[in-house]
């Protein structure tokens, strides 16, 4: 039987993916109260844990390797009073210092208690560290990963994408539990951009952290910052808690209570403490998360009765149906997610393992467009799942020498589909199958066209809403090894790691095959014939899977297998008045895109539609220097200096096409809004950064922290001009053509418990600016005729301003009498200046009259700008959210109630606005009767026109996000209660 | 000892249990992941029925064979089953005892298509022609279930049109007014093609030579109580065939 354990644990470690810092360490001294004297052999035990040291003839000791969380720690010595001291915050990464003083007793006396408090600057941070506790985030009135970066210093959350000190959104490298979870992938869509592959509970979480740059050697692959959380490892004591949310009180559909709407969201969340034994503990958090629409949007209802199609889209014409939709929420944009994270740690000292989980599966509905409402049958499903496991095993060499191994392995997948054909692709537009279902296409191969009412299309039922099937996975397997000593005063670490990904890609046109193999039938019957066919005519861009969806492990068709390596050395010296932390990364990675020496070398086929000897990796090797100085000039007073270079690959989406759709680049002709990348090589930084921590008094501190960043070689499109005999047409790509420049100041403010109030005020100001804010951001310029920027311009995530206030105010136990005995109000108030944008003016062009003249982001062809590029800006704007709670106590039961409010002033923040008149509720066409004056005196639309406008495009913003992705205004008041019973 | 022993066990026990609910766990959630292992489209042999109808003026029989395989040995006037075939361009061999006549012929996959062979003595060839091909389901717009469409072709051997009436006639369920289907010119091989829906089950048309001082009823049929197409060939010396098309 321990065979078989061992097997399996070595199966577990084999099995699973690159570690990073996920302990913190713990230093001081003990000395004698009176004489001051060093306590020579005094005993530090971490309670209930492994964890413990003996002071040494200094009185001084370490204890390294602690993972993050909140302890009691107890220092005794024969002779004295022992010490207790409670609630001691161990972050990781990072050093906490206990220093204390006992008192001697020449008899056994009774045990001192005293309750730590976490430092207001951290005196051994070389680089800005921000960090968010379990406590902290449970009292937040906002709840979701996203929501707490966006309230730290140096993170811009726009349009739902992070981005952190101006880099681009793939600059954000996310790590749980030491493993790697960033989407290397990333996505081509700028908006609701969420950069980590694995779900989070956040009542799983026992910190979450984000340095901004700057970090130490053994940290790589994200240039702008890394957001660390740590799950909670279980306590000593068997807990339980159950927690529900919602915000449904039956005012739905289109009722409103308090002045808001409910989002159908409810929320159960079970956490579960298990102590298995001295040694073994388990933690469990399991959340289902329900939202039936998981946007909030400012929404308009409205009800137009009967009305009839006037036939200009093809449908028959005086067909009619009631047009009518209700406030608040936009139908078929639901949300369903289950997740679980959990930890299991053993702790056989000198042998700690740690393994740490996570899985999550949602299902989720895509509509976001009115146009649909007839058709929400049909609307795009996406399902999700995510998997981590993790494992870190450390051994003590010695008392002052360990050795931790990390391994981890990441599963993501993802798959949008037609909720009434699943995977068989066939039927999306084959007519019978579309009877079964009740819908009646147009002809044996066409869905129906859509309504046309008054110029404004609505699909009709049965339509086809998933043009694109896609299915993804991203996985890895990581392991990282290191060494760590403490050697007096030297933490050196000496580390390697290694991450293996294996990513598949599938996606294609579903309108086109069922007529494609209706007029092909001997074509579909044929293999290899029928794959040149989805080539050539439904654009499949396929790598990890055969052109028919199969999942395929080699050839030049099969999966993308990026790897990186690095090994680094790292000493952090740790002196009474300077900490140095000096570090050299080296890092090797093969990106695994295309790389050609001459354009001959591809292959080019037409006649297959593929490329032939396509050659993809390219091994590239860096050095990264990494130095970090801080300056405790005072137990108050801190200064830090920082300079690093930083190496990461570019979002891979760039890199990664099909061989056919290659080929379509090279074909010419086309559009392509987003090209691929030959030859590309990852993206470098060079940071600086200078800082100042005060402490003012004993409770409140500030820091403020100044930066200088300059990136080079992020993705820029570029047009590839090609001679008359060469094998190809003239084409654009991805190449590393962008630079960047961005300074800024961090101030941090904060102030501990005092008088039952805790606040916190984050700050940031910066300038960033570059050649493109996109990697495609240039592609329409070019394909007008233009030439790829040189200069550098305000980027569009550029806000110049922005900060948050929390607030915290709380009675205690036994405190406020028994109303407002531990009763708690949280206040976050958030604020940022606009972004840039640039005021544009031009025709429509050939877009439908529903979209009015809306310039389009992605075309440039009819926008001209009327000044230099991103010299505007959108307006400021605010948000207060809030939060009560009230903990009432039954013996060790709790009953915690709360209820919070985001948006609690109902405030209509513009956050987007029209390019033509920088307005946000006037887009420029009904109020200018030279531009829509035809199109409204036209019989064919009328009044009505003018009415379907103003709500659907005016107050939803349709047109807005059809063309650009966003929406004008920020999410309204929501409302939400809870309750969370502690057993 | 012996509680070390037990205590040992114990310890064995509790990790074999943690263990195993580890790897149960672990086992569910892989089974949870996102099944993105199905196929999307699949290679698919598509198919057609095809329904052959042999119209000689000779009392010979012919020989149908697809892609290299006799498919069906027709009499004069009879019809096949309908022939489940490959969609696409299938090459076709018609043979009767004077003539033999190869082609190449492409089917729409999910049709029913009903192929007249006319063989007329004297002829250097057998003309082929589908007169009619529809999709075998319910769901395409043309199709009006419930009703009947009989439509009628003039595949005689002489240069005679004829004029197709459908009429009231003793023992009709219901009166109609002479329904002309027009002309039906013979132009040396086969005739166009007329056709007309009408909503009832039962039709008696009476076929009525053209050109003649009176009418001559050349033959009077019932097409059927069952709804559908249906096709009226009129071949030969003036003979006629029904034939139920789906």
């Amino acid at each position: 039987m321990k065979k078989i354990i061992l097997i399996l644990s070595l199966i577990i470690i084999w099995c699973m993916s690159v570690g990073y810092a996920q302990y913190g360490k713990l230093i001081g001294n003990v000395v004698d109260k009176e004489t001051k004297e060093p306590l020579v052999g005094a005993t530090i035990v971490v309670e209930n844990t492994g964890y413990g040291a003996s002071t040494d003839v200094d009185g001084k000791f370490v204890i390294i390797n602690i993972p993050a969380g909140i302890y009691n720690v107890k220092i005794s010595y024969v002779g004295y009073q022992t010490e207790l001291i409670k609630d001691v915050k161990i972050v990781a990464g990072l050093t906490r210092e206990l220093n204390v003083q006992l008192l001697s007793s020449g008899v056994q006396a009774e045990e001192v208690v005293v309750i730590a408090e976490r430092p207001l600057i951290e005196k051994s941070a070389t680089n800005a560290v921000r960090l968010q506790t379990s406590d902290e985030i449970q009292k937040l009135p906002v709840r979701g990963i996203q929501n707490y970066l966006s309230i730290q210093a140096g993170v811009v959350n726009q349009n739902g994408t992070i981005y952190i000190r101006g880099g681009r959104s793939d600059e954000v490298g996310y790590i749980v539990e030491g493993t790697n979870v960033k989407d290397v992938v990333g996505s081509d869509d700028r908006h609701d951009y969420y950069g980590g592959l694995v779900s989070i509970i956040p009542e799983a979480l026992e910190e979450i952290s984000v340095q901004a740059g700057g970090y130490s050697a053994e940290f790589g692959g994200a240039n702008a910052g890394i957001v660390n959380q740590t799950f909670k490892t279980a306590k000593d004591v068997f807990n339980l808690t159950v927690q529900v949310e919602t915000d449904n009180f039956g005012n739905y559909p289109g009722k409103k209570v308090l002045g808001s709407h409910s989002y159908g969201y409810s929320d159960y969340i079970i956490t579960a403490n298990v102590p298995v034994s001295s040694k073994i503990k388990l933690f469990g958090a399991f959340n289902n998360n329900f939202q039936r629409d998981r946007r909030i949007w400012f929404w308009s209802g409205a009800d137009f009765g009967y009305l009839k199609d006037n036939g200009l889209s093809g449908g028959t014409k005086g067909d009619s149906a009631w047009v009518k939709w209700d406030e608040g929420n936009v139908p078929g944009r639901s949300n369903n997610r289950y997740t679980f994270n959990g930890t299991l740690t053993f702790d056989y000292n000198p042998l700690q393992i740690r393994l740490a989980g996570g899985f999550s599966w949602g299902r989720n509905k895509n509509n976001n467009l009115i146009r649909n409402i007839f058709n929400l049958d049909r609307v795009t499903v996406l399902d999700n799942s995510n998997l981590l496991l993790s494992g870190k095993v450390s051994y003590f060499l010695s008392k002052s020498t360990f050795l931790e191994i990390n391994v981890g392995y990441v599963d993501y997948r993802e798959k949008a589909y037609d909720p009434n054909f699943g995977d068989d692709l066939i039927k999306y537009t084959d007519s019978v199958a579309a009877a079964e279902h009740g819908w009646q296409f147009w002809s044996l191969t066409q869905p129906p066209p859509n309504y046309n009412f008054n110029g404004f299309e609505f699909r009709r039922p049965g339509a086809v809403l998933t043009a694109l099937y896609t299915k993804d996975r991203q996985s890895s397997v990581s392991g990282s090894v290191a060494l760590t000593s403490q050697m007096k005063n030297h933490e050196i670490k000496i580390g390697g790691s290694f991450e293996y990904r294996t990513i598949s890609h599938y996606d294609i046109d579903t309108r086109t095959i069922y007529s494609n193999a209706y007029a092909n039938p001997d074509i579909v019957r044929d293999k290899e014939a029928y794959a040149r066919m989805l080539r050539a005519l439904s654009q499949v861009n396929n790598y990890g899977f055969d052109e028919f969806g199969n999942p395929i492990n080699s050839g030049p068709d099969g999966p993308k297998h990026p790897y990186f390596g690095a090994v680094y050395f790292q000493d952090k010296m740790e002196f009474d008045d300077i900490i140095i932390n000096a570090g050299l990364r080296y890092d090797k990675m093969n990106l695994c895109g295309w790389n050609f020496q001459s354009i001959n070398d591809l292959g080019y086929d037409h006649n297959e539609y593929t490329l032939r000897t396509v050659r993809s990796g390219k091994i590239v090797e860096y050095v990264e220097p990494r130095l970090g100085f801080a300056f405790p000039a005072t137990e108050r007073t801190v200064f830090h200096l920082q300079y690093g270079k930083f190496v990461q690959a570019p979002a891979l989406y760039s890199l990664y096409k099909s061989r056919a759709f290659a080929v379509y680049i090279f074909e010419g002709g086309h559009f392509f809004p987003d090209p691929v990348g030959f030859n590309v090589d990852p993206v470098r930084t060079t940071q600086y950064e200078i800082g100042f921590s005060q402490q003012l008094t004993d409770n409140v501190a500030f820091d403020i922290t100044g930066f200088y960043k300059n990136i080079e070689g992020q993705l820029q499109t570029a047009y590839f001009p090609q001679p008359a005999n060469s094998p190809v047409n003239s084409y654009y790509a991805y190449i590393n053509g962008d630079f960047e420049n961005v300074l800024g100041v961090e101030l941090t403010l904060r102030m501990r418990r005092t008088k039952r109030l805790q606040a916190q005020f984050n700050y940031t100001l910066q300038d960033a600016r570059g050649t493109n804010s996109y990697p495609n951001g240039t592609i329409s310029l070019l394909n007008t005729g233009g030439t790829p920027p040189s200069m550098v311009v305000p980027l569009d995530f550029s806000q110049a301003h922005r900060g948050s206030i929390s607030m915290d105010y709380r009675w205690g136990k036994n405190d406020g009498g028994p109303i407002l005995e531990q009763l708690g109000i949280n206040m976050l108030i958030n604020f940022n200046s606009g972004h840039p944008y640039t005021r544009a003016t031009g025709s429509g062009g050939q877009q439908a009259v529903d979209l009015g003249a809306l310039l389009n982001d992605d075309d440039a062809r009819t926008r001209t700008p009327v000044e230099p590029i991103n010299s505007s800006k959108t307006p400021w704007v605010y948000q207060v959210d809030l939060r009560i709670d009230k903990t009432i106590s039954f013996g060790p039961t709790n009953l915690n109630v709360y209820v919070y409010v985001q948006n609690v002033l109902n405030t209509k923040n513009v956050i987007n606005v029209y390019y033509r008149t920088g307005n946000a509720y006037d887009d420029g066409w009904l109020s200018n009767p030279l531009a829509s004056g035809t199109t409204i005196q036209n019989p064919a639309y009328g009044k009505t026109y003018v009415d379907l406008y103003r709500v659907i495009n005016l107050e939803n913003n349709q047109h807005q996000f059809r063309l650009n992705g966003f929406v004008n205004f920020g999410s309204p008041r929501q409302i939400r209660v809870g309750a969370r019973l502690e057993l | 000892m012996m509680n070390k022993y037990y205590l040992c066990k114990m310890r064995c026990k509790k990790m074999q249990i943690i263990l195993l609910t580890f790897f149960t766990v672990l086992l569910l959630v892989c089974s949870g992941c996102v099944d993105i292992d199905n196929p999307n489209v699949k290679v698919i042999d598509m198919r057609t029925l095809v329904k052959f109808v042999y119209l000689g003026d000779v009392a010979d029989s012919i020989s149908i064979i697809i892609d290299g395989s006799l498919v069906a040995k027709l009499e004069k006037g009879k019809e096949s089953e309908f022939i489940n075939v490959q969609a696409g361009s299938r090459k076709i061999v018609l043979s009767n005892l004077a003539v033999s006549d190869t082609f190449y012929q492409s089917f729409i996959p999910d049709q029913k298509i009903t192929f007249y062979c006319i063989y007329n003595s004297g002829s250097s060839e057998i003309i082929n022609m589908s007169l009619f091909a529809h999709p075998t389901y319910a769901g395409v717009i043309q199709y009006v279930p419930g009703s009947v469409l009989v439509r009628f072709a003039n595949f005689t051997n002489g240069t005679v049109s004829y004029t197709v009436i459908a009429d009231t006639v003793s023992g009709a369920e219901r009166t109609y007014d002479d329904l002309a289907f027009g002309d039906i010119s013979n132009n040396g091989k086969y005739d166009t093609l007329k056709i007309k829906s009408i909503t009832d089950k039962i039709i008696y048309p009476r076929f009525v030579v053209l050109g003649t001082s009176n009418d001559t009823i050349v033959g009077v049929t019932t097409v059927s109580d069952v709804a559908g197409r249906y096709t009226i060939a009129l071949f030969g010396n003036g003979e006629y065939k029904v034939v139920k098309e789906d």
